[in-house]
């Protein structure tokens, strides 16, 4: 067998030309002889056998062939013209009956089939020697149709004349093995040759005799390739050819099966049905809050509040490394681009061991494993900024790939702000960021890769008259600054299908500054490092084992200068300034070791259990956690499978919450357990229900207390008690449409009631974005011609408002100050928008262009974001938020 | 503002997806086209008449008003036609001033090969001030805006054309209304126009072609 | 940082607070209601012994009954807790009593608490310093917790003083810090003086407006300028906050300018040493409103606060006259 597959791959495909045989043109009048033959096509060839005794000498030659075929396609009868040169070998019967078995498509004319006589040529070559000899040898490697002298001997000397590379168009991504007919009429008579592209998409032509010719290729699912070229005696025609694909259908990339699922509720996004929904800009953080589970937040606010727990509970890393901020000015835009991503993981609960120090979700963007096959990228222009991306093979086994955005609201607004404005922006708001990651896979066992990358955003404003703000603003001038970078180095193991090891290093520095000149700032500078491992062994096909350990390590500078500010169930508004604090510490450490190790397990072919267990030590609060999860699915019949976890999650207070001033450093981790049930059901290979109830009980919530201890006979505030709970149930129903049929979209809801007891308090009230009903459907839909359709409608319940009874003027801070109804015992109107999205690419040979307007809020819904008060609180009106907008953007990809 | 009071933006999108999808299978893939009039990009200009209301604290108008109208998109299949629209409208006396425009998307359902009816969602914006003696009073509107337009075309020399012509130049009667909700100010707009449409045609290689004029 | 970096998007919420405010309410600075525009006391800070003058810039209808209602509070006060003070009389009494201050005694018919119903009120720093000191170090151990502000009670104790103005369709509750200095070496902050505040319009024309009414023509934009010498922006003695140790600093002043109609190019004007210029706190731009939208007659309050309480005010009716 071995043997047989060798001698195919030695022998070159025969190429052949054609002629309409005479005794069949005669018998058509003189019209139809003078339309076009098109030639039959080779659609079953069976290789002709390399004689054993020819191959064991490593002799080659080629047989010249006339073939009759029929009007159905079939071999009516093989002759030899030129019989193979040295004789003996076998070599004219061996190409005699492989010819006997082709199949063709019959040659037409007028639309009719006709029988036709073709020459063939067999070319019995060694692999590791020129396929053709050819005193041309420049082209040698190109496999190429040549015309025999007269249709019955082969020339002399052959030259390549005609030479021609096909290619895709916009992504010029060689065609290979596309069969290319050049043809003409020559009197009575249509000559035709063709030629099979090779891996490169070239292909060419010998000695064509001189004149216009014909050119056609149509490969699948491209529009056709209808040309013609001249041939110039004594030169050689060179062109390039790109072909269109029917439809460059954003949804046609090949998308990784579906990763085994063992958690209980995660849902993975692929990039490419992230880019087009309407109202996120491409942005993949953004359309985690479309998914069940997440609540819906203001337009351009980064918090992602899952199951009722609040931002800060949510992780979200970058390839399992943390990262400080993950928006552009806490939601504009998230920090990584899309051309660097691969897909998007979102945990809205129940996550396994391998994630900690989270008690709400984990959000893991996942970064793209470079394969590129050419240089190429995109620039990307819209409203707000400009980004490009590239990418490159370097060699066999590396590639690499930089991208660089950067905004260019500053200049908008600069241009729209008048210089007699009460704020002037000195900086208005300015992002940029930059990536560059790479690849190198030395051997199918190792795989390094490298990722640095940054963001940096400021913004800078300066006061014309402080006091119009605010009486007690001593400041003339305020901005935020927000940097960081990050270098990580991943080594990724793979010495059997047994064992998989995936070691990571990052490294790094967080820079955050805040202020009002010197009246209240917070200067931050951090420099952090972690060292992650994970292992996977295999025992058997059903039993694996997953463990780690995952280190994180800072030491920061900390200037803060800063009033008491409003922490989750406390009224925004205006701050006190009369109570700024001060603390200042230098090279504060802060280390954070985790552990964990999972049992993978497979019973009875469907029954999926997952026992782990998570130890975690916190040095901020000098404190250690032991956390026990469990997972479990079982495949109740094909399409169905019920599942079940339940699990301890803890994380540290946040910073300023353990500071010695404005917190209280002896707090102690939050917890919360995680349960939950559901099933899933799928009745479609690309349609999957996911029904999942969920139960989340917090305790140990840091909470604000006015309670105060003595401290070296001082009394002070304790600030914090970990004596908050929380309680959030609910049902999550995902139904998901993945790519197919030119569609693809889901629909979401979420039922919950998420609830809160702060220290002091006998009764639960609601937690900030306690939000009963969240309805989401999102699609996009593929047209023809290269237009994509998406659309968003949203429905979900008013968030939990604060009502104000009333107010007092307080006549030294020269405003009044609301006094507060029960926290947030009132509720916002019901929220719904619908947002549209069009698209429309334009593909050119080398690149492409697509350009989209995407509306949101395309029925202008006055959605009420909160409440505005007049200065004594006797008034209010709704504020509302985005307004229908319409925004443009273009993207180029080459 | 309920939700059902845009049911129209909320159930054309559903309905112009289904349309385009279930009409769409014989334009996808490689499969080539007959040659039509309607094919490829197309571009509009429509000087219009209108007739503008507007609905405030209370009713003014309504006032006669011109101005041009564009639309421009591509022909997705024999049924459907995809892409953008916009335009404005001044009416002006010396008592009043009203411009009202529109941009968004367009889609045109085509019932017959010369019958085209359109449907538009999209930003509307208007600008009304009105004069009395000694009081200047300004409103203004910015919010959704829906439209539907119909039109019959005529093209130029069809009689002579090729059987095997793609695109073509049409002129066509046309009248539509334009209507912008709200709880504060609504405009409505009834006008009629003539459009000016060039066609351009698919190239040669996605029609369906006899071989001597395919090359 | 990782957690709950959500600081500076709170910050710079707060940068943008008064951005974000509507135009479309009526502004704080349009006096067309009830309103109690400023409290001074004076003196502005009490040393022991001293008797505080309190009294309160109200801008009623003439035609309104209004009634007042003072109090006071032994301690600092929050918007959180209503203004309510968290402190009894006989709380504080007991805290006197239990720290030997049994010397003190309340003179007949005399309420610590409350300050009666006059348009002014009398606030007498009656209770000994060195009595004060124990009795908030008392009340602090054993109601510290119930306490919005932990008081400095060796220092400047901030204690509150409430009115509330009612006529008959609208209540106005107005509070003010009221510094009791319970250390000899503290000196006591003074109320700024205001001068003469005279407008001035493009055509040259400068009009000094006294109590007795002067004469602007409506939307007729006039400078007004109040003579003012840097000096009321005082030197005094504070705790730094970042390093901790006393400084020697400059007052900020800030200058309200709240009107009856029409419109002023600012509602608020400002003086920071070292960041704005004096006379931004004293210039402004007025233009008058309309006779018909008024009844001929405008009123401008000023008032004039610094960052350590004190407040001076001048109020001036003018007669207008359309151009």
């Amino acid at each position: 067998m071995k043997q047989w597959m060798y001698m195919i791959a030695i022998v070159l495909v025969g190429l052949y030309a054609f002629t309409v045989r005479a005794q069949d043109v005669d018998n058509e009048n003189d019209t139809d002889v003078q339309q076009p033959v098109i030639p039959p096509v080779l659609k079953a060839e069976v290789p002709a056998e390399y004689p054993p005794r020819a191959l064991e000498d490593r002799v080659e030659s080629e047989v010249i062939l006339e073939i009759d075929i029929d009007e159905t396609g079939m071999v009516e009868g093989v002759q030899v013209v030129t019989p193979a040169e040295p004789e003996g070998y076998g070599f004219d019967d061996a190409a005699v009956n492989a010819a006997n078995l082709f199949e063709f498509e019959p040659a037409t004319q007028g639309g009719m089939p006709i029988p036709v006589r073709i020459t063939y040529r067999t070319v019995f070559a060694l692999a590791d020697e020129p396929l053709i000899a050819d005193t041309d040898t420049a082209e040698n490697d190109i496999p190429a149709a040549e015309e025999p002298n007269d249709g019955s001997a082969i020339p002399a000397k052959r030259v390549l004349n005609f030479n021609g590379t096909l290619k895709e168009r916009g992504t010029r991504f060689p065609l290979a093995g596309v069969t290319v007919t050049i043809f003409r009429g020559e009197g009575n008579v249509a000559v035709g040759y063709e030629a099979v592209t090779d891996a490169d998409g070239a292909f060419g032509f010998y000695n064509l005799a001189p004149g216009k010719w014909m050119l056609l290729a149509e490969p699948e699912g491209y529009f056709p390739l209808r040309t013609s070229d001249e041939v110039v005696k004594n030169e050689r025609t060179e062109a390039s050819y790109y072909v269109e694909r029917s439809d460059y259908n954003p949804y046609d990339v090949v998308v990784e099966g579906e990763r085994i699922r063992k958690e209980v509720s995660r849902t993975t996004l692929q990039i490419e049905e992230v880019e087009r929904i309407p109202g996120t800009f491409g942005d993949v953080l953004t359309v985690v809050k479309n998914l069940p589970g997440v609540a819906r937040t203001g337009a351009a606010a980064g918090n992602i509040v899952v199951r009722g727990s609040s931002p800060e509970d949510t992780q979200v890393f970058v390839d399992g490394v943390e990262v400080p901020i993950i928006y552009h000015f806490g939601g504009l835009r998230s920090v990584i681009p899309l051309g660097m991503l691969d897909r998007l993981d979102f945990y809205p609960g129940n996550f396994t061991a391998e994630f900690g120090r989270a008690t709400g979700g984990v959000v893991d963007v996942r970064l793209k494993r470079l394969k590129p096959e050419k240089f190429g990228g995109y620039v990307d222009v819209n409203l707000a900024d400009s980004g490009i991306y590239l990418e490159t093979p370097l060699g066999e086994k590396s590639a690499v790939a930089a991208a660089f955005r950067r905004s260019y609201i500053d200049g908008i607004i600069n241009a729209v702000v008048p210089d007699s404005a009460s704020v002037n922006l000195i900086t208005a708001p300015r992002y940029y960021d930059y990536q560059l990651l790479g690849t190198f896979r030395p051997n199918d066992n190792h795989e390094l890769s490298a990722f640095f990358f940054g963001s940096d955003d400021e913004l800078k404003l300066l006061f014309e008259n402080p006091a119009d703000f605010s009486p007690d603003l001593t400041a003339t001038s305020g901005s935020t600054s927000t940097s960081f970078y990050r270098t990580v180095l991943e080594h990724r193991y793979m010495p059997s299908r047994h064992f998989e090891n995936v070691f990571k290093t990052s490294a790094g520095r967080n820079k955050v500054y805040v202020g009002l000149g010197d009246q209240i700032f917070l200067d931050l500078n951090t420099y952090v490092a972690q060292i992650y491992d994970k292992f996977t062994v295999s025992l058997s096909d059903n039993v694996k084992i997953a463990g780690g350990i995952d280190y994180l390590y800072s030491t920061a500078d900390a200037r803060i200068k800063f009033p008491e500010v409003a922490k989750e169930g406390e009224p925004g508004g205006r701050p006190d300034l009369s109570t700024i604090q001060y603390t200042e510490s230098t090279d504060q450490v802060s280390n954070s070791l985790g552990t964990f190790l999972q049992l993978e397990s497979k019973l009875f072919d469907r029954w999926t259990v997952i026992p782990g267990v998570r130890y975690d030590y916190f040095s901020r609060v000098d404190t250690s956690s032991l956390a026990p999860r469990f997972n479990t699915r079982f495949a109740l019949a094909e399409k169905w499978t019920v599942k079940g976890g339940v699990g301890v999650y803890h994380q540290e207070p946040s910073f300023d919450e353990t500071d010695e001033v404005f917190g209280n450093p002896d707090l102690g981790l939050e917890k919360a357990m995680h349960y939950s049930v559901g099933f899933e059901y799928s009745p479609l290979d690309y349609l999957t229900l996911d029904v999942t109830g969920f139960y989340k009980d917090m305790s140990d919530l840091v909470s604000r207390t006015d309670a105060t201890v003595n401290v070296n006979g001082e009394l002070q505030r304790l600030n914090y008690v970990n004596g908050g709970q929380g309680r959030v149930y609910g049902l999550e129903v995902m139904l998901k449409h993945n790519f197919a049929n030119n569609f693809n979209g889901w629909i979401s809801y979420t039922l919950s009631k998420a609830l809160r007891k702060d220290v002091g308090d006998t009764e639960w009230r609601r937690f900030d974005f306690d939000q009963t009903h969240i309805l989401t459907l999102l699609g996009s839909y593929s047209l023809p011609k290269n237009w994509t359709l998406g659309f968003r409608w949203r429905v979900v319940t008013g968030s939990p408002d604060t009502p104000r009874e009333g107010a007092v003027y307080s006549v030294d801070k020269g405003y009044y100050e609301p006094v507060y109804g029960r926290p947030n015992s009132d509720r916002l109107p019901t929220f719904h928008q619908a947002d549209v999205r069009l698209d429309k690419r334009w593909v050119f040979d080398a690149w492409m262009l697509t350009a989209y307007l995407d509306v949101q809020n395309i029925y202008n819904s006055p959605n009420v974001t909160g409440y505005q008060y007049n200065y004594d609180s006797t008034e209010r009106r709704a504020r509302q938020g985005l307004p229908i907008l319409p925004v443009i953007g273009v993207k180029g990809e080459f | 503002m309920s939700v059902l009071k845009h049911a129209f933006t909320l159930l054309m999108i559903p309905v112009a997806v289904t349309f385009i999808g279930v009409f769409s299978s014989t334009a996808r893939g490689a499969e080539l086209q007959k040659p039509a009039l309607k094919q490829g990009y197309y571009f509009s200009l429509i000087p219009v008449g209108e007739a503008v209301l507007v609905d405030s604290s209370e009713n003014f108008g309504p006032w006669p008003s011109v101005g041009g109208q564009f639309r421009m998109g591509e022909e997705l299949n024999r049924w459907f036609d995809l892409g953008l629209s916009g335009g404005a409208t001044v009416a002006y006396s010396d008592n009043y001033r009203l411009i009202h425009g529109h941009f968004g998307l367009d889609g045109t359902f085509k019932p017959t090969a010369v019958l085209s009816i359109g449907l538009q969602a999209g930003l509307g914006f208007g600008d009304f001030t009105r004069r009395k003696p000694g009081i200047t009073e300004v409103i203004g509107r910015f919010g959704a805006t829906y439209g539907i337009t119909v039109s019959y075309d005529l093209f130029a020399g069809s009689r002579h054309r090729s059987p095997h012509q793609s695109g073509g130049f049409a002129m066509s009667p046309y009248i539509g209304a334009h209507i912008g909700p709200s709880d504060v100010t609504s405009i409505y707009a009834f006008f009629v126009g003539i459009a000016f449409t060039r066609w351009t045609g698919l190239p040669k290689n996605r029609l369906d072609l006899p071989l001597d004029e395919a090359f | 940082m990782t957690r709950r970096a959500n600081l500076n998007v709170v910050v710079a919420a707060t940068v943008l607070f008064a951005m974000a405010c509507s135009e479309d309410f009526e502004a704080f600075t349009d006096v067309t209601k009830l309103r109690v525009l400023a409290i001074q006391s004076e003196p502005a800070e009490l040393m022991p012994g001293e008797i505080g003058q309190l009294s309160a810039l109200v801008a009623a209808d003439d035609n309104a009954s209004v009634t007042y209602q003072w109090s006071w509070c032994p301690v600092a006060t929050s918007a959180i807790m209503g203004h309510e003070c968290p402190v009894t009389e006989e709380m504080l009494l007991a805290a006197i009593a239990q720290n030997g201050g049994g010397a003190f005694e309340i003179p007949e018919g005399v309420s610590l608490f409350d300050l009666g119903t006059s348009q002014t009120a009398v606030f007498p720093f009656i209770i000994g310093a060195d009595v004060l000191q124990i009795a908030c170090t008392q009340l602090v151990a054993q109601a510290g917790d119930q306490l919005p502000f932990l008081p400095d009670c060796e220092g400047s104790l901030d204690t509150t003083v409430k009115l509330v103005v009612n006529d008959g369709v609208d209540e106005v509750v107005v509070v003010k810090q009221l510094n009791l200095l319970l250390s000899e070496s503290l000196i006591a902050n003074r109320n700024p003086a205001l001068g003469t505040l005279t407008a001035s319009d493009s055509e040259g024309v400068s009009i000094t407006l006294e109590e007795a009414p002067g004469t602007l023509v409506s939307q007729h934009g006039y400078e007004l300028a109040v003579s003012l010498s840097p000096q009321v922006s005082e030197s005094f003695e504070t705790t730094d906050v970042e390093t901790g140790a006393i400084v020697i600093d400059r007052e900020s002043l800030f200058m309200t300018w709240f009107i009856s109609g029409g419109e002023t190019e600012y509602g608020r004007t400002s003086y920071i040493p070292g960041e704005t210029e004096f006379d931004k706190l004293r210039l402004n731009t007025w233009w008058p409103p309309r006779v018909a939208e008024s009844d001929g007659t405008a009123t401008l309050y000023l008032v004039l606060q610094d960052e350590r309480g004190g407040t001076s005010w001048l109020t001036r009716t003018v007669q207008l006259q359309e151009r």
